[in-house]
């Protein structure tokens, strides 16, 4: 056997091992949300196949799955829009304009968002209610935009500071003014750099569990994972079935944001801005 | 068409690693209107900075600039026109193209900006993409052109709104060499169909000699010299400006060749104080013992329309241009002869042309 196809079964062997160990728990809850009996490896019951669950989910009254989709859509969205544009602005300011302290700014974010989340909890809670925004949409759009924002930024960062800044000053001598530049050049060549940043500031939104456990209190504010986790106390037991058919129902979101996206992230957009 | 006075310019600025850095000192320059106007330095000597100054995109520490007796910017910080209201065009190195817009929509970005109606903008990118050439391309992506395009639709952008300063920094040194002459003459007679003053900044020496009215040598942030190309080239202020135009660069002589150099007395003397230099095309080849001394041959090299002798004499190397007819051989002895007045003598110390 020669070193060629050693190197390649390897690099299949790997490839499958690490697809299982990312996919096998999706796998394993779509196969479950399917099923009469969840505990049907134990072999006292049988599978079942049925789409009862997820008719059960979307049907029941109390169970509410369609708002919490909806309320996480809807916060994760604006509060991912939110965190691109602040992230924008500021990445443009600091890589572009001369102001003192410009490069403690981004060190500062990451520094902050080091802190545990749970740290800020009481002080927040006290700040919201007093505001009353308890179950409210904006209660975790503006903490979701500050916790999103450092990653953000330093994603916006990089993609500036790469792109050369003989760009800025022509348009700059072509008579643009700051803001003119940023959208009508910068931002339209970062588009893989804002998709991503979008991206991850709407999976970091939809997926927080604390901070939306905390702040709402039912179903007008309340997102998707925490609904999901709050199955339990609707039923008494823990309802496998329910809680896999909504979760597979909560992961299509993220699957087609993605999808949709993709390729933008992918694309190199900077190429022919300068000899290559 | 502007008359450019630059004032006693200065620029400082701090940074971490090298401290206070002076990168221009004292400038000062008078640039007539529709003069096609050079800076010429070796890289980091602030020619650049001194561009970006003009633009608009930096601003100087002490110094004023104005066009046409009308102040755009000060040092202290009082008067500082912003460049879109200075009605200047810059071309740059990298040719900062917008890469996601096509090439009518590069073209046409100054006159979006300055909100022209539609028809006006098509009509002025249409003459500018004529005069350039480009009119097969105007749909194209910058990154589907080759170099010279896109060197061509930089320019396009830059003339397309007819300013009245055209700023080129370096714009033809990402190009072949061949694509390189070609611009070179392009450029020159657009500048000339165009009457735009215009400010080009290379450190190409060629460059510099076959394009500039006026050419500026910059060194170290200073202003060395300026004069026209000739006046650069043949009457060098000091020892930098004549090593630094000329290829090959000026021959240069020590003290052991003074008494066949020179016969001022006080430089004879004190011989050591000063060095010698003679352009390649002064130096003639004659018999052996019939110059003013002898040299040997160590190689030749033909460059078509010359030839290059690479000459050695008293442990110094040197290089004469003859012309292609000369039969010459290698390893043989030979006279050097050349006129004293083509001799430039420069002090050691300081650099300083003395004679």
């Amino acid at each position: 056997m020669n070193e060629e196809r050693l190197k390649q079964i390897f690099l299949i062997t790997g490839g499958i091992v690490l697809t299982a160990f990312c996919l096998l728990p999706f796998l394993w809850m779509i196969i479950i949300s399917l099923g009469k009996n969840p505990d049907f490896l134990s072999g006292q019951t049988s599978f079942g196949f049925t789409f009862n669950n997820y008719t059960a989910i979307f049907t029941s009254s109390s169970v509410h799955l369609l708002d919490y989709l909806k309320n996480s859509l809807i916060v994760s969205t604006i509060a991912a829009i939110l965190a691109t544009i602040i992230a924008s602005l500021s990445a443009y300011a600091i890589t572009r304009l001369k102001f003192p302290g410009r490069i403690l700014i981004p060190l500062l974010l990451l520094g902050f968002s080091m802190f545990p989340q749970i740290s800020l909890l009481g002080y927040l809670f006290k700040m919201l209610s007093e505001l009353g925004w308890i179950n409210t949409y904006a209660s975790l759009i503006f903490p979701y935009v500050t916790l999103a924002l450092p990653l953000a930024l330093w994603i916006m960062l990089s993609h500036f500071s790469r792109l050369s800044k003989e760009l800025d000053n022509a348009a700059l001598i072509d008579g643009a003014g700051r803001l003119k530049i940023l959208s009508k050049i910068i931002l339209p060549i970062s588009l893989p750099g804002l998709f991503s940043a979008f991206i991850l500031s709407f999976i970091f939104s939809f997926n927080e569990f604390l901070f939306a456990l905390m702040f709402t209190i039912d179903y007008k504010a309340r997102t998707i994972p925490v609904g999901i986790a709050l199955f339990e106390g609707l039923y008494g037991q823990i309802p496998w079935g329910y809680i896999m058919a909504a979760a597979v129902i909560a992961v299509l979101p993220i699957i087609m944001v993605i999808a949709l996206f993709q390729k933008y992230i992918m694309q190199g957009l900077t190429e022919g801005a300068i000899k290559g | 068409m502007n008359k450019i006075k630059i004032n006693s310019l200065s620029k400082n600025f701090f940074t971490l690693r090298r401290g206070k850095v002076n990168a221009l000192k004292n400038i000062n320059l008078e640039i007539e209107p529709g003069s096609f106007f050079v800076l010429l330095g070796p890289s980091g000597c602030g020619k650049s900075t001194l561009l970006n100054i003009i633009a608009g995109i930096e601003k100087p520490s002490f110094g004023e600039i104005y066009f046409n007796e009308k102040p755009v910017v000060s040092g202290d910080n009082k008067i500082f026109i912003p460049p879109k209201e200075r009605d200047v065009a810059m071309v740059f190195q990298s040719y900062a193209l917008y890469p996601h817009m096509t090439v009518f929509e590069n073209i046409a970005f100054p006159l979006k900006i300055s909100k022209l109606n539609k028809d006006e903008i098509k009509r002025k990118v249409y003459e500018a993409s004529e005069i350039l050439e480009l009119k097969n391309l105007l749909e194209a992506k910058p990154k589907e052109l080759s170099g010279g395009q896109r060197q061509r639709v930089a320019l396009g952008r830059a003339i397309v709104r007819n300013p009245s300063v055209l700023l080129l920094d370096e714009p033809l040194s990402n190009l072949d060499a061949m694509l390189r002459i070609n611009m070179r003459s392009e450029l020159k007679s657009l500048q000339r169909k165009l009457n735009i003053t215009t400010i080009y900044v290379t450190h190409d020496q060629t460059e510099a000699l076959s394009l500039g009215d006026k050419i500026a040598v910059i060194k170290d942030g200073e202003v060395q010299q300026i004069g026209n190309p000739d006046q650069i080239y043949e009457d060098p202020r000091n020892l930098f400006i004549a090593k630094f135009l000329g290829s090959p660069p000026i021959n240069i002589f020590e003290e052991q060749f003074f008494e066949y150099i020179s016969n001022k007395t006080d430089i004879t003397k004190n011989r050591t104080n000063f060095i010698a230099g003679i352009r390649p095309e002064q130096i003639k080849i004659t018999e052996k013992d019939k110059g003013r001394f002898n040299a040997k041959i160590k190689m030749i090299s033909s460059l078509g329309s010359e030839k290059l002798a690479y000459l050695s004499a008293v442990n110094t190397d040197f290089v004469a241009k003859v012309s292609p007819e000369a039969i010459l051989d290698e390893n043989i002895e030979i006279g050097i002869s050349f006129l004293k007045e083509n001799v430039f003598v420069f002090e050691k110390s300081s650099g300083k042309r003395i004679d």
